[in-house]
């Protein structure tokens, strides 16, 4: 027996958000994952980062090894670290607010992001959802971040790139989380 | 960037000192800048053309490029620089003056026919990104 993969089988990278929210204060936003379902809370007022053109999401183990005497010589080991690293290509945003353009200021979501060029002790609560179905339930990556590998390139086709890696610092939540009343997806400029 | 924002740049591009627009002049006897959108209709037959004339297509070509929650439009803005005047070399400076306010412009010449002297197509990238519904 075989099976037709139909397309809205698939979740697709449109039905992918990137938020992201500048951690004030001593203290992070809390997140966990229990049984697979996701909670944050303390979570500043997020933005989404509108104009990514590429993103990727890689969460890393470290491991250390150990050995047994009399395990028949095989290896066994234990996660000690989990470090979640977000790299994002978007495009270079000036501030829109309802239809104005500000003479002045970026994009709420890309004022976030920048402010770790000047800041090193700066960190971002990141938040990234993937639309399952439903009304509304994500799969969902939270964390604490700094903002690491800063560049921007400036292509003579007239649009500035701006990558950038987004790199935990404390806990890692992966799981589900519905969201309930409207999507996530955006529908009008960060104000 | 929508039309009415399109053509008043290059109209105010084209008529900035030295004025390299031509002219209607209208069946009452006034004249106005020979820049006009090209939408249902064409420019009208009573309009008398002078010297240089742009005619923009209303509706720019689409080329949407999937973004992560977002989308970019990729806008294509499509005109016709037309030269009536056979003892000038305003088409060419035209082109000029739009590639510097342009500069990711394209320009196809096409040559002169019993009516005109000469002709460009002209092609302006136009990017903004768009959310979902």
């Amino acid at each position: 027996m075989s099976y037709i993969q139909h397309p809205t089988q698939l979740i697709k990278s449109q039905d992918t958000i990137i938020y992201v929210g500048a951690v004030s204060g001593a203290s992070r936003p809390r997140v966990s994952s229990v049984d697979g379902a996701v909670t944050v809370s303390g979570a500043p007022p997020m933005k989404y980062l509108a104009g990514v053109t590429t993103a990727s999401l890689a969460i890393n183990d470290g491991e250390t090894e150990y050995y047994l005497l009399g395990n028949g010589g095989f290896a066994d080991s234990v996660v000690v670290t989990t470090r979640a690293q977000a790299s994002i290509t978007s495009y270079f945003q000036r501030d829109i607010d309802g239809s104005t353009i500000q003479p002045t200021g970026f994009d709420e979501a890309m004022d976030v992001v920048l402010r770790s060029r000047y800041d090193k002790n700066y960190e971002v609560f990141v938040q990234i959802y993937k639309l399952i179905g439903g009304s509304f339930t994500y799969d969902t990556t939270a964390f604490a971040a700094s903002v690491m590998n800063y560049s921007e390139a400036y292509p003579a086709d007239n649009l500035v790139e701006v990558t950038f890696d987004l790199m935990s610092r404390g806990p890692v939540a992966v799981g589900q989380i519905t969201v309930s009343g409207t999507s996530l997806l955006p529908t009008e400029p960060n104000s | 960037m929508n039309i009415v924002q399109l053509r008043d740049i290059l109209t105010r591009l084209l008529d900035a000192s030295p004025s390299l627009i031509g002219s209607y002049t209208l069946p009452n006897g006034s004249t106005i800048p020979a820049v006009y959108v090209v939408g249902r209709q064409g420019v009208p037959l009573e309009f008398k053309i002078h010297g240089l004339e742009l005619a923009i297509q209303e509706f720019p070509r689409l080329n949407p490029r999937p973004g992560v929650g977002t989308f970019q439009q990729r806008k294509e803005w499509s005109m016709v620089l037309v030269d009536y005047d056979t003892s000038s070399s305003k088409l060419n400076q035209a082109a000029q003056r739009i590639s510097r306010r342009f500069p990711d412009a394209r320009f196809s010449f096409m040559p002169e026919t019993d009516n005109v002297y000469g002709q460009y197509r002209v092609v302006i990238p136009d990017v903004e990104i768009n959310f979902l519904i």
